[in-house]
């Protein structure tokens, strides 16, 4: 009976810590999506385009610009449908072609114009550096979550999937911590440097966190 | 499969060596050096005067009786030194808010 009670509770609790991370990570997700539906009035009054007035005369980087803005917002959508294990047992076809959208997105549009476009990120070059990172860490996780799949190793599919979304999520994360830097009165700039390389870093430790609870043999899951 | 791989691979090549040559190009562009430097911003500062009276020593009632004693008052009254203090306030512009459409890479707007 006691162990019976236990094993609910522990489930209730599990559940909980569940909600407490999607709740949040569905509401920051669906406000950047909103938030990102503007731009494709293709009007220039924006602030991160006016600060970039040069480089959006440019129409490879135009073009870069609004693809990458719709291949980021498809990504965050379509992982929101991934990760949850509802659609995964009942709607195993949901899945599969979301997954194969995904995949199509990031390898062909998302990735490709993030690396291009990071050479003329904002901050130093250090800045930049971490952007390309990102481009090809987030381009090499989707590609070896698509091939373990292909490989049937369900178990490595799903590691280097979490890897890839905790890259894609960065693009959520890095607007929380730069309107939390904000409302505590940092500088522009300075707040732009340390809320990218939190939201980067941060996201990466957390899904490793993940990775590592799942897998029994950690450092193996970086090989398969 | 395959051939998806190939095209994927070759645009993140073609991303990387035209971003090499964009960027070197640019880089000769004395705009693009300043792209993201930010302007210094004048500061608004509101000067309020406060006029503060300055405190009355206790002798000055006894020394202005006796001159009017002395000089049957035809004597101009005494002015109250007045002290002028300068208070400098930042205007309002600095308390910061939060608005959901700044939910973005761009600067927030003050």
């Amino acid at each position: 009976m006691l162990n019976s009670r236990m094993l609910a509770f522990q489930q209730s609790v599990r559940f909980a810590a569940a909600l407490l991370f999607w709740i949040p990570v569905c509401i920051f997700s669906l406000l950047l999506i909103y938030n990102t539906l503007p731009y494709f009035s293709f009007s220039k009054d924006f602030s991160f385009i006016q600060e970039r007035t040069l480089l959006f005369q440019n129409d490879v980087y135009n073009t870069s610009f609004y693809i990458h803005i719709a291949a980021g917002a498809f990504c965050i959508a379509s992982a929101l449908i991934q990760f949850s294990s509802y659609i995964l047992k009942k709607r195993k076809k949901i899945h599969v072609y979301s997954g194969k959208i995904y995949v199509f997105v990031v390898l062909i549009l998302g990735a490709p114009t993030g690396l291009y476009m990071s050479f003329f990120a904002k901050g130093s070059f250090y800045e930049r550096v971490l952007f390309m990172f990102m481009a090809l860490f987030w381009f090499f996780t989707t590609y070896k979550g698509l091939a373990s799949i292909l490989a049937k190793n369900v178990l490595a599919h799903k590691i280097w999937m979490m890897r890839s979304y905790a890259l894609a999520l960065t693009a959520v994360s890095f607007r929380v911590y730069h309107i939390l830097f904000y409302l505590s009165g940092w500088d522009h700039l300075q707040n732009y440097e340390i809320s990218l390389w939190i939201s980067v870093i941060g996201n990466m430790l957390i899904a490793e966190y993940f990775i590592y609870r799942k897998s029994n043999r950690y450092l193996k899951t970086f090989l398969t | 499969m395959k051939t998806f791989l190939i095209v994927a691979g070759l645009l993140m090549t073609g991303a990387s060596v035209y971003g090499v040559v964009d960027y070197n190009a640019k880089a000769k562009n004395p705009e693009f050096k300043e792209l993201y430097k930010e302007k210094p911003v004048p500061v608004e500062i509101e000067v309020v005067e406060e006029i503060v009276p300055a405190p009355v020593p206790i002798f000055e009632k006894k020394e202005a009786a006796k001159k009017e004693v002395l000089t049957d008052g035809n004597v101009e009254p005494v002015k109250k030194a007045v002290i002028k203090k300068k208070v400098v306030k930042k205007k309002k512009s600095e308390d910061r808010k939060l608005r959901l459409k700044e939910f973005s890479r761009g600067k927030m707007r003050e």
